[in-house]
């Protein structure tokens, strides 16, 4: 592909992601506007609070880090077509697969503890991946929407996992919490004084992995191909049921191993809160990022820092705006609603130059 | 009539579900009248999205339009004074949201499942920061007895019931519906949008009027579900209260196979299960045993097992979640 194109499209898609933000913020500014808040000082901190300072824009890597793979998770099944909504379900059962293995199971043994990272994160990915296959299976065999069926294996993850942190495995000493990953299984800090760790390299770097998956392997066209066009699939040998459970369970391993990286990269806790407070919505918030990024994992890398400056910048419009810090999620889901509009920027120009003569 | 045949089978195994508690010492009236109140609020969301999927729109933003319209029925209520003024806010704003979505289905040719995504990820914000604007107290509000509608207590047969008007409603409405959609010149049009938009097209009916009105419709009646919710049945709002109740709902639409009877069917089978985990997770004897946390689960994993077993080989309308594209 020329330059010219590649610089076309990039071009036209951070445009229609800047509109739709645009969108997102307009709509938000009248919801703040309407309870006699002022929107500009909430945007203000808002964005201050993301990319203000070069200590907060840290942190906001650090909030990006799970978002990013959440991301690249739901892209994944819709690049196949699907929809994963079952991300968030998947990202708890991670973050719980993370403190069996690198906790748990690495504290019994004490011999394993050298590898607890990796056993940490291959806990993560692999129970994300397992309860992925539900929502795969009964699509598969029995038809049933996975939509539907994704959102309840999320409410079956959240109580799941609320029982095992506040039972089996609460932290004696802190009942407030679960028991935390042993110390070889933390990533360390990359600056001091900042939450950011070295898992950025890893979701980083799985992001690019997942995209060169999906663009030079048989089985990333193949699931290409079922998304695009599946009776083309179909007619030239591909089996959907394969490239099904392919896309579901890499998008649950990705959830999964998002889970895993909030326990194991980012302090102070390095365990699930009892209230699942620093695990939830990441899921959720995830489909925001994959939709903003046009399911491009590349892309998914920056709008994961975007959300994740929401999340960070959030904090700091409570105190300082009186703006409920929640706010922020429903800019992400009215950001997707403005997205679900497809060529976004077409019509808006047309109406635009209509409005214009 | 196999699905009829099948939800017979399941009928008859809660009445033997329900002597077999009866021994355990839940009483099996209890059950049924808080059976009846869970039903009511799923009914109602998937009554309505019977009803639009029906003219080929799906909105997957029910949980979405249950959670806004509990929370701001509880403000009318309270501004407007009185619960039913509340109800009919909640419906409001639920019909608003559905008109939003209609549009964008239809003018703006939308991503249906997007949208729906979009308007529950919003709902999950807007609630929390809804409540703490306008009672300054995060996530939850409890009104005044004063402004809420709660049920009507009718004494029978040595019990009392708690039965509500929007209850009746919700069974009217599936009667209604099906009278309307396989009996009237009006149902015909609806099935058509759905199914041969093309047709209606042709024919000069406006096919984006009509997706419109009925998404319009559909999110009035989840308005009115989750204005039931804080207002009817809890007394007040959390920032979950739907706790998914808008997914069930699809799953009652879904297993239904659009049929509206079908459908207020399994709303109760999926309210009685809910009812029934209430009352274990209650239990002396019981609760002792069973983990609380794992109880919760059973409305979800009934909702996925019931899905399985009914959705198998159902007919679609063949426009569904598609954009009509004049030609």
């Amino acid at each position: 592909m020329a330059y010219r194109e590649v610089l076309v499209k990039v071009f036209k898609g951070l445009a229609e992601a800047l509109l739709a933000l645009a969108v997102g913020l307009a709509v938000s500014a009248v919801l703040i506007a309407i309870y006699g808040l002022d929107p500009a000082k909430a945007f203000y901190w808002l964005f201050y609070g993301g990319f203000g300072t070069l200590g907060l824009a840290l942190d906001t890597l650090a909030y990006a880090i799970p978002l990013m793979l959440t991301g690249a998770a739901f892209a994944v099944c819709a690049k196949a077509g699907m929809f994963n909504i079952g991300v968030e379900g998947q990202a708890y059962l991670g973050a719980i697969g993370a403190i069996a293995l690198g906790g748990v199971l690495a504290r019994q043994v004490p011999e394993l503890s050298p590898a607890a990272l990796p056993l940490a994160l291959l806990g993560s990915s692999l129970l994300g991946a397992t309860w992925a296959l539900g929502p795969a299976l009964l699509k598969v065999f029995r038809g049933v929407h996975e939509v539907i069926s994704s959102i309840m294996f999320n409410w079956i993850a959240f109580y799941l996992t609320m029982y095992l942190v506040r039972g089996p495995l609460v932290n004696p000493a802190r009942p407030e919490m679960s028991i935390s990953v042993v110390p070889q299984a933390r990533f360390p800090v990359v600056f001091r004084g900042s939450i950011l760790t070295s898992a950025i390299y890893v979701s980083v770097s799985v992001c690019i992995a997942v995209y060169l998956v999906l663009r030079l392997t048989k089985l990333g066209f193949e699931m290409r191909l079922v998304g695009a066009n599946p009776d083309a699939a179909r007619y030239s040998g591909v089996s959907i049921r394969r490239a099904t459970l392919a896309a579901y369970s890499i998008s649950g391993a990705l959830a999964g191993l998002a889970g895993g990286l909030i326990v194991t990269g980012r302090p102070p806790v390095w365990s699930i809160y009892g209230t699942l407070g620093n695990v939830t919505n990441v899921g959720f918030d995830g489909i925001g990022v994959a939709l903003i990024g046009m399911n491009n994992p590349i892309a998914i890398i920056f709008t994961g820092v975007l959300i994740g400056g929401l999340w960070n910048g959030s904090r700091f419009m409570e105190p300082y705006a009186g703006v409920c810090s929640e706010l922020s999620r429903a800019v992400i889901g009215l950001i997707v609603i403005a997205l679900s509009i497809p060529e976004l920027l077409r019509v808006t120009s047309r109406y635009l130059r209509r409005w214009s003569s | 009539m196999r699905p009829y045949l099948k939800l017979l089978i399941t009928a008859a195994s809660l009445v033997a579900l329900l002597v077999a508690l009866s021994f355990v010492g839940l009483n099996p009236l209890t059950l049924i009248d808080s059976a009846l109140l869970a039903m009511t609020p799923l009914a109602l969301a998937a009554l309505g999205e019977v009803m639009n999927e029906k003219a080929g729109i799906t909105n997957i933003g029910l949980d979405g339009i249950l959670l806004i319209s509990a929370t701001v029925a509880v403000f009318g209520a309270e501004e407007l004074a009185g619960g039913y003024g509340g109800v009919a806010v909640g419906a409001a704003v639920g019909a608003l949201i559905g008109l939003i979505h209609g549009l964008l289905s239809t003018y703006a040719k939308a991503n249906q499942i997007v949208s729906g995504i979009g308007i529950n990820i919003f709902a999950y914000g807007f609630v929390p920061y809804f409540l703490m604007a306008a009672w300054g107290f995060p996530g939850i509000r409890v009104p005044p007895k004063e402004v809420l509608a709660p049920p009507r207590t009718i004494e029978a047969a040595g019990f009392s019931f708690k039965v509500s008007e929007l209850t009746a409603l919700a069974i009217a409405l599936a009667l209604i519906f099906h009278y309307i959609l396989y009996r009237t010149p009006l149902g015909l049009r609806v099935r058509a949008c759905g199914e041969s938009p093309e047709a209606l097209d042709v024919a000069g009916v406006g096919v984006y009027r009509i997706r419109i009105a009925l998404s319009t419709l559909g999110g009035a009646l989840a308005g009115l579900g989750g204005s039931f919710m804080s207002l009817v049945w809890f007394g007040g709002v959390v920032k979950e209260i739907s706790a998914g109740r808008g997914f069930i709902a699809l799953a009652c639409v879904v297993a239904s196979g659009l049929e509206p009877l079908l459908a207020l069917g399994f709303a109760f089978l999926f309210g009685f299960s809910e009812a029934l985990a209430y009352a274990v997770a209650v239990t002396p004897g019981v609760k002792e045993v069973v983990p609380y946390h794992l109880v919760l689960t059973i409305p979800y994993l009934v909702t996925l097992v019931v899905v399985a077993v009914f959705v198998g080989r159902r007919r679609f309308p063949r426009a569904l979640g598609q954009p009509y594209i004049k030609e």
